[in-house]
């Protein structure tokens, strides 16, 4: 049985954190996409700092990691309703038909 | 003396006159039109009495056998004595610019030059502001007409009472001003608006001369006050100029120019009397004067007769220290006053806009007065611009009375009989005619003013030529040939004026839009065509100038050249010790005195021959189309040959400064850094491509580049 070591956690959170990126870029269909892959890049911060909490038997990390789901949270809430209000107006939300902001 | 608040007074009310004009919308044309008119009258009345005081002093001055006695004992019942041998009275008004040696302040300079020229300024002036309300009654921009002669009168008055070479320039500056706004006064024509800018051009053109005789006054004497500039000429004492180390007598310092060494005097001299040529419209510099004449007539009078165009005269007299002390800008001075005085006269003749005629007889008179200062006879240049100036003005506004009485037709070929419409104008013209061909008997006092100021300066000229003086036998010939031929030209306009049948009558209409010079509004006037009378507005400074033009040569004649005029030139003109041709006149042959009388009366007959009692004989002439009626009525041509060379020379210069100011510098700075913006703006805003993603991207790729810097900074993996 291997002994579950910090370097197995952060292993995970780099790859959350990789599949959240690249959930950005690749994704061409819509914009909820993105807002859940943002979500995966803050939960995978949010175990880095709860697995360095714990390996060094200090409790910052693991506060600090109950602001960031808050924030995730707001965000998530913020964001969705920008999107609801943003379908209602242009009854579309795909990726590349959001490009008014070009200059 | 006049006390120095009624100097101040002449010299700086009307300038406040003018400004009236500004306020003409709340206070009406009148009011401005009294202001102007009674302030500029009453400094004219100052000014006369001034100078009837001055002169009346001089008898009383003259026992005490003093050099300058006229004039200290005129400056005592005044204020202080002057400082300078100048003999000058200078009430500084306030300081204006003082930079190291460089003095230059406002200031009134009271000596016998200046005392004439107030009182020809302001006398004539106040005379055409008065004559301004009968011609100008029907013109719908009164206002801004008198302020505009106040104006011009403010500026000449500051010119003649300047105490230094500054002053000077911002008068001499401000007649050009005023002569450019009352030239082009009827702005909505053509003509008048292309003669304003050729004058103002022009003008121009002596102006660049006279800045630089000024900056190379500056250079030798280290100052451009007067005083020490003309005491350090008259006492040849040592100056250093600038930027040299080498101190030589005033009247032989040299510029060193392209490795020659050249007479700082001489260049100076030329320099200066460049600016005097195109104020006074002398040979190459004369094509303005007669263009000006689309001016009201009034301006024609005041500015193009009697005041602005013998600035160039006073400048050279007032001088008279520089080109007593230099030969070869003496002798220029003589040749292109002795040309113009030629020149000016054949063009005269040949003239039918009667205006023009009396303009290019202005331009002979100014050429008169030039070659008498360069031969030395300052004192007589001086006298006869003072006499000019009554009888041109007189000439000038008798011709505007005509030209208001034929309802604005300037053409003598259209007029002619009206001496029986206008009898007053018909004397006082008469009167200006005889003043201006100088009809008077040698040896007597009987004449007229011209003939008194007209034969001094042939009478010095050809004295001159027998000291051997540079031109001066030649200015002796031409000056007689002019006399011969204004006398012609002047008998001329009067038999083609005024006599023989009416010649307008036998037209319909009166050719309003080819030669009427007024403004809109003129055709619609309910009169009938007859030729009229003028106002008694228009008739009383006529009379005035009719007595100015009689007596003012026999008056005077003493003070200016004769017996007293020592006393009474009082230093402000300066004579070296070797030249006497003022005193040499009364030695020339008797057939010197004898020659200006033998040639006007010649004039007179010839003209009297072909224009009294064989009327046609003139118009068959100009019809013949010989050569030489060609040269003269197109005066020499000289309009076309500046035409094809310098106005197009210049065009074709500027076109292409401006094509390649354009293109290359424009091209190169202001316009291709704006594009290079432009162009790398708008490849830039094609990063831009509003997806959110690209967005995202670009700032996890800097957080990665910029977290990567920072962590190799600190010490990287280790």
């Amino acid at each position: 049985m291997m002994e579950l070591g910090l370097i197995h956690y952060l292993i995970v959170s780099a790859a959350l954190f990789t599949i959240g990126v690249v959930g950005i870029f690749v994704n061409r269909k819509n914009v909820i996409v993105i807002l859940m892959a943002l979500e995966l890049i803050l939960l995978s911060v949010n175990i880095n700092l709860v697995a360095f909490s714990v390996f060094t038997g200090t409790i910052q990390g693991q506060i600090f990691a109950m602001l960031v789901l808050t924030v995730a949270a707001a965000e998530a809430a913020v964001g969705l309703a920008i999107l609801v209000v943003y379908f209602r107006n242009r009854r579309d939300i795909s990726v590349e038909n959001v490009d008014l902001m070009k200059g | 003396m006049l006390p120095d608040s009624l100097l101040i007074y002449i010299v700086l009310a009307p300038g406040l006159a003018a400004l009236t004009g500004l306020f003409h919308k709340w206070i009406g044309d009148r009011i401005v039109m009294f202001a102007t008119t009674g302030v500029v009258l009453s400094a004219g009345a100052l000014s006369l009495f001034q100078l009837f005081a001055y002169v009346a002093g001089l008898g009383h001055a003259g026992a005490a056998e003093h050099h300058a006695g006229g004039f200290d004992a005129y400056l005592t019942a005044g204020a202080e004595a002057a400082a300078s041998e100048l003999n000058q009275h200078v009430i500084k008004l306030m300081p204006w610019i003082h930079v190291g040696d460089f003095k230059a302040d406002w200031a009134i300079r009271v000596d016998a030059l200046s005392i004439v020229m107030m009182a020809v300024i302001t006398g004539v002036s106040g005379l055409v502001h008065l004559y301004s309300w009968g011609y100008m009654s029907e013109d719908p921009h009164k206002a801004r007409f008198f302020s505009y002669l106040s104006l011009f009168t403010f500026m000449m008055l500051m010119l003649v009472v300047a105490d230094n070479f500054i002053q000077l320039f911002f008068g001499w500056e401000g007649v050009g001003l005023a002569s450019y706004l009352l030239i082009g006064f009827w702005y909505t024509k053509k003509a008048p608006n292309d003669a304003s800018i050729k004058a103002f051009v022009t003008n121009r053109v002596g102006d660049f001369g006279l800045a630089l005789g000024i900056m190379a006054v500056f250079f030798v004497f280290r100052t451009v006050e007067f005083a020490p500039v003309l005491d350090a000429i008259r006492n040849n004492t040592v100056v250093t100029p600038v930027a040299f180390a080498e101190a030589l007598p005033a009247r032989e310092s040299v510029f060193v120019f392209l490795g020659e060494r050249v007479y700082a005097l001489e260049v100076i001299g030329i320099l200066l009397f460049i600016g005097a040529m195109g104020k006074s419209a002398q040979f190459f510099l004369h094509v303005w004067l007669p263009d000006a004449m689309e001016g009201p007539t009034p301006v024609s009078a005041l500015i193009h007769a009697a005041t602005m165009v013998t600035a160039g005269v006073y400048l050279v007299c007032l001088l008279s220290p520089i080109y007593e002390h230099t030969i070869y800008a003496a002798g220029m001075v003589t040749i292109v006053g002795a040309v113009t005085a030629l020149y000016a006269a054949t063009v005269g003749m040949a003239q039918n806009d009667i205006k023009r005629v009396i303009a290019y007889s202005t331009c002979s008179q100014l050429g008169y007065m030039f070659f008498a200062a360069g031969v030395g006879a300052y004192e007589a240049a001086m006298f006869h611009l003072f006499t000019h100036a009554f009888f041109k003005a007189l000439l000038f506004l008798g011709a505007g009375s005509v030209i208001h009485g034929m309802h604005h037709e300037q053409d003598m070929r259209r007029m002619g009989g009206l001496a029986k419409f206008m009898p007053l104008t018909y004397a006082a013209m008469m009167i200006g005619t005889i003043a201006i061909i100088g009809l008077g008997l040698p040896h007597t006092k009987f004449g007229f003013a011209g003939f008194f100021s007209k034969d001094a300066i042939l009478e010095s000229t050809f004295a001159g030529g027998t000291a051997q003086i540079m031109f001066a036998q030649v200015a002796f010939w031409f000056g007689l040939v002019a006399a011969f031929l204004t006398s012609f030209y002047s008998w001329r306009l009067i038999y083609m004026t005024f006599h023989g049948p009416m010649a307008s009558a036998a037209h319909g209409d009166h050719h309003h839009d080819a030669h009427a010079h007024d403004a809109q509004g003129q055709d619609d006037h309910g009169h009938d065509h007859t030729p009229h009378e003028s106002p008694l507005t228009m008739l009383i400074p006529l009379g005035l100038l009719s007595i100015g033009a009689i007596f003012a040569g026999v008056y005077f004649y003493d003070a200016f050249v004769e017996k007293q005029n020592e006393l009474f030139w009082a230093g402000a003109i300066y004579r070296a010790a070797e030249n006497h041709v003022l005193h040499d006149r009364h030695y020339v042959p008797e057939w010197v005195l004898w020659a200006p009388l033998v040639v006007t009366v010649g004039g007179f007959l010839i003209a009297t021959f072909t224009y009294f009692f064989n009327r046609g004989v003139g118009k068959r002439v100009a019809d013949s189309g010989g050569p030489l009626h060609a040269l003269f009525s197109n005066k020499w041509y000289f309009d076309e040959i500046y035409q094809a060379t310098l106005v197009r020379g210049s065009a074709l210069l500027g076109n292409l400064f401006w094509k390649a100011d354009k293109k290359i510098i424009d091209g190169i700075g202001p316009d291709g850094t704006a594009s290079l913006a432009k162009f790398s703006a708008r490849q830039l805003s094609k990063m831009h491509t509003g997806y959110l993603y690209h967005y995202a991207f670009v700032i996890i790729g800097a957080v990665i580049v910029f977290g990567a810097v920072l962590w190799l900074r600190t010490g990287g993996a280790n």
